[in-house]
């Protein structure tokens, strides 16, 4: 009874802790601009500012969303049904983007698409649009389409990992005597039978979830629109430059309309797309049958050299932007004259070491990025498994619908999104209680509130897959339900314990939103935010972009590191979610 | 010195069981057989307090136990699929069964003794998975034993090992029980295997 009732106040506390700063900025906004939340449209239409916004941002996150599906599919199902030596490391460099910090990415796509990148002297000029890009955009009447296609590639590239890790393991696992049986049925040389009786049913939900996940973190990036295509707002940069004066009363009411108009779009968007994405994985989680993966690769055999070659060119897309970054910090610029020559050097990191052209240098922003991780990880660690725990409960207590709605509930940080998160602590939280102005553990808030959903989509399924007889046999023989949770079921969670605990981490020190709008207003500097800083300064210093690339590359390693511990611990049975 | 189960009522959608009644005495071995789905198998997760009763009372040793949690029973349990945890060694699976005040050195010996009486001398180091069925089932008896349960029930316990283990592990499990002298109920859908390890055979549907 008193562990159910810590676990009912954890769940409540973390529903409060969520939706209460998001709540108290709502309530602050539409008592600024007079107006409620049913006003948001109006509001959204009648801003000089939004226009194309809404449209550019739907398009972003459909097309990043369909085009990440068909390569990350493709991409799965090669990994999946064939016979590669190391397979397991291929598979890991593919799932390292999706723990990369978006800084990371966004500074590493910046240096591919750069002037004097090979892509540019190739005349793929993404950046400046000129040339051939430029053309095409004039041909097909798109305005900045080499910064949408840039956009689009990073946002691939970051997602891509998430099409993998929900299908590869699915594809691997399907007995291929379901195919043969399928193939002699009469109608088996037909491929639309084929794909309406068996690829759909069966891999459809896996990729339509797939889809909307990638179609949510695609609406609601915040540093790759920002660094990658700064001619078109997304709702997510958009509230991002006008909340600085959002919620002051009698001040520039119109940003207020707008960031309180854009928050409900957006809202109701991503709430759509959740809602469809949490009805198909549990259809999804139903179809997982299957055989032992390598009795499947063996019957499929060895790669054929067109899906060797498309494998290779997958496998430098999703490298590249890490060593553009790596290799970038170690390129000075040096002027003579009026030309412009790059050298090896290690000025960018001796600079960002020292913080000479920032706030502060790199081990302070790392002291801050660490130490928030790991209180981070601590707190996301208990809240998260509790929550998931208590989902688990409440299933099989038959109680499905208020399971659901604590589910739900716990994803509902990433549908208000990382930006909104930062806004309801700014807004909403610190005119209640300006006094946390000052705490140093402030930033810490929205990353808890960012990872938690995180480990609770680990943590759930290794609940619902341990055995229910496990803890039958353990109170059979005279354990209490505390002790059953802490002797048994945590001790056989302990793997997906370690993969939560590293991935908190490093989600906690490549978050960048929610830091990004609460860094301006204390002295938290984390490496996240001291990347953004250096890349903000003007070229007119050398080594700017090397120290900024520098730092970024510091952030690389970190996560870098956690995952391979992540990797190390994900069985099999962890494979298949996050 | 008995188990006995009164008027026992259990619904799913449908019935599952309506007034049962079933009494087991000290030392006597009670075999249900029944077709799957019958109930049977809920049957003995309610009289180890893994399921409520809908209606109905159970007593051991004429207390009533009815509303009891499981591990305050006193009731041992052999599940149909071995439960042996994969993160512990044999002799830390083993010892979960030992009462709580019992002292490092004592629960040593008494793992020990058990194992020669299971006919699994030296296993204690062992990982689970080496382990074959049949070794993991009587690891199962083993724990359940040392744990002196008061009244033991067996869900088809041999239903996944092959005919001559099966024929074995029953004789050796019949010994076994019979000098413990505590009510046992075993499930099972074989009538050759109930016949060989019970005093009494009682059909799931007649009761």
């Amino acid at each position: 009874m008193i562990r159910q009732t810590l676990q009912a106040l954890v769940c409540l506390a973390f529903a409060v802790v969520i939706l209460g700063p998001v709540f108290l900025a709502l309530e602050r906004l539409t008592r600024v601009t007079d107006s409620t939340i049913f006003d948001a449209w109006s509001l959204w239409k009648n801003a000089n500012q939004t226009d194309g916004v809404l449209s550019f941002t739907l398009l972003v996150a459909f097309t990043t969303a369909s085009f990440t599906c068909m390569i990350g599919f493709w991409v799965a199902s090669t990994l999946a049904k064939y016979e590669i030596k190391h397979v397991s490391l291929i598979r890991a460099f593919f799932v390292l983007p999706f723990v990369t910090p978006a800084i990371v990415a966004a500074v590493g796509f910046l240096a591919i698409i750069d002037s004097d990148s090979i892509l540019s002297r190739l005349g793929i000029d993404l950046y400046t649009q000129s040339g051939f890009i430029g053309k095409l955009g004039e041909v097909v009447g798109a305005e900045n389409l080499g910064n949408f296609i840039a956009l689009i590639l990073a946002l691939s590239w970051f997602n891509i990992s998430l099409v993998i890790r929900l299908i590869e393991p699915m594809i691997a696992r399907l007995d291929k005597d379901w195919e043969d049986q399928f193939n002699i049925l009469p109608k088996g040389d037909s491929a639309l039978f084929k794909l309406r009786y068996f690829y759909l049913p069966l891999y459809g939900p896996g990729i339509f979830v797939a889809w909307s996940l990638t179609f949510i973190f695609s609406f609601t990036s915040f540093a790759l629109p920002k660094w990658l295509s700064p001619q078109n707002n997304t709702i997510e940069t958009l509230v991002s430059i006008y909340s600085s004066s959002a919620g002051i009363e009698g001040y520039r009411v119109w940003s207020s309309e707008l960031v309180l108009s854009a928050t409900i779009i957006q809202f109701l968007v991503l709430g759509i797309a959740m809602s469809l994405s949490t009805i198909l994985q549990s259809k999804h989680n139903s179809r997982i049958e299957l055989v032992n993966e390598n009795y499947s690769r063996k019957q499929r055999g060895k790669l054929t050299p067109l899906r060797k070659i498309g494998l290779s060119i997958s496998f430098i897309y999703v490298i590249s932007p890490l060593l553009a970054v790596l290799s970038n910090s170690f390129r000075s610029i040096e002027r003579t004259g009026s030309e412009t020559v790059k050298t090896w050097s290690f000025d960018g990191w001796r600079i960002a070491w020292r913080g000479d052209l920032s706030y502060a240098g790199i081990p302070e922003a790392m002291t801050n990025s660490v130490t928030y991780a790991i209180v981070c990880m601590v707190i996301a660690l208990i809240v998260g498994t509790t929550i998931a725990a208590t989902i688990k409960q409440l299933e099989d207590a038959g109680k499905q619908i208020l399971a659901r709605t604590v589910d739900f509930v716990s994803f509902l940080p990433l549908i208000v999104s990382a930006i909104t998160v930062g806004l309801g602590i700014l807004i909403g939280l610190l005119n209640l209680f300006p006094e946390l102005l000052n705490w140093r553990f402030l930033p810490v808030w929205a990353h808890i509130m960012m990872v938690c959903p995180f480990v609770v989509r680990i943590m759930l399924p290794s609940f619902r897959s341990l055995d229910q007889l496990y803890s039958d046999q353990a109170r059979v023989l005279g354990m209490t339900d505390a002790e059953v949770f802490w002797k048994i079921k945590i001790p056989l969670l302990k793997p997906q314990i370690i993969v939560s605990a590293a991935l908190s981490m490093a989600f906690s020190l490549g978050e960048f939103g929610a830091s990004w709008m609460l860094s301006g207003i204390g002295n938290w500097v984390t490496l996240s935010t001291l990347t953004d800083q250096l890349m903000s300064r003007p070229n007119y210093f050398p080594e700017v972009r090397s120290s900024a690339m520098a730092v970024a590359t510091c952030l690389m390693l970190m996560t870098l590191i956690l995952f391979i511990i992540s990797e190390k611990f994900r069985d099999e049975n962890g494979r298949g979610g996050f | 010195m008995s188990l006995k189960i009164e008027n026992a009522s259990k619904l799913f959608d449908d019935i599952l069981f309506e007034n049962l009644d079933l009494e087991v005495e000290k030392g006597e071995i009670v075999a249900l057989l029944g077709n799957s789905g019958c109930g049977k198998s809920t049957l003995l997760r309610i009289v180890c307090g893994l399921e409520n009763l809908d209606d109905g009372q159970i007593y051991l040793h004429d207390k009533n136990i009815t509303q009891i949690h499981p591990s305050k029973r006193k009731i041992g349990m052999i599940f149909q699929k071995p439960v042996l945890y994969p993160h512990l060694s044999v002799e830390k699976n083993i010892q979960l069964g030992l009462p709580k005040s019992t002292t490092k050195t004592d629960g040593k010996k008494q793992i020990e003794e058990i194992l020669a009486t299971v006919q699994l001398e030296g296993f204690e180091k062992r990982k689970v998975d080496e382990l074959s069925g049949g070794e993991k089932q009587r690891i199962s008896f083993a724990r359940a034993m040392l744990s002196k349960p008061e009244a033991l029930m067996m869900d088809e316990p041999f239903s996944a090992l092959d005919n001559e283990i099966r024929n074995e592990l029953c004789d050796w499990t019949r010994k076994f029980l019979k000098e413990m002298e505590i009510p046992v109920i075993h499930v099972t859908h074989d009538e050759n295997e109930a016949t060989r390890i019970a005093d009494r055979v009682i059909r799931f549907d007649k009761l």
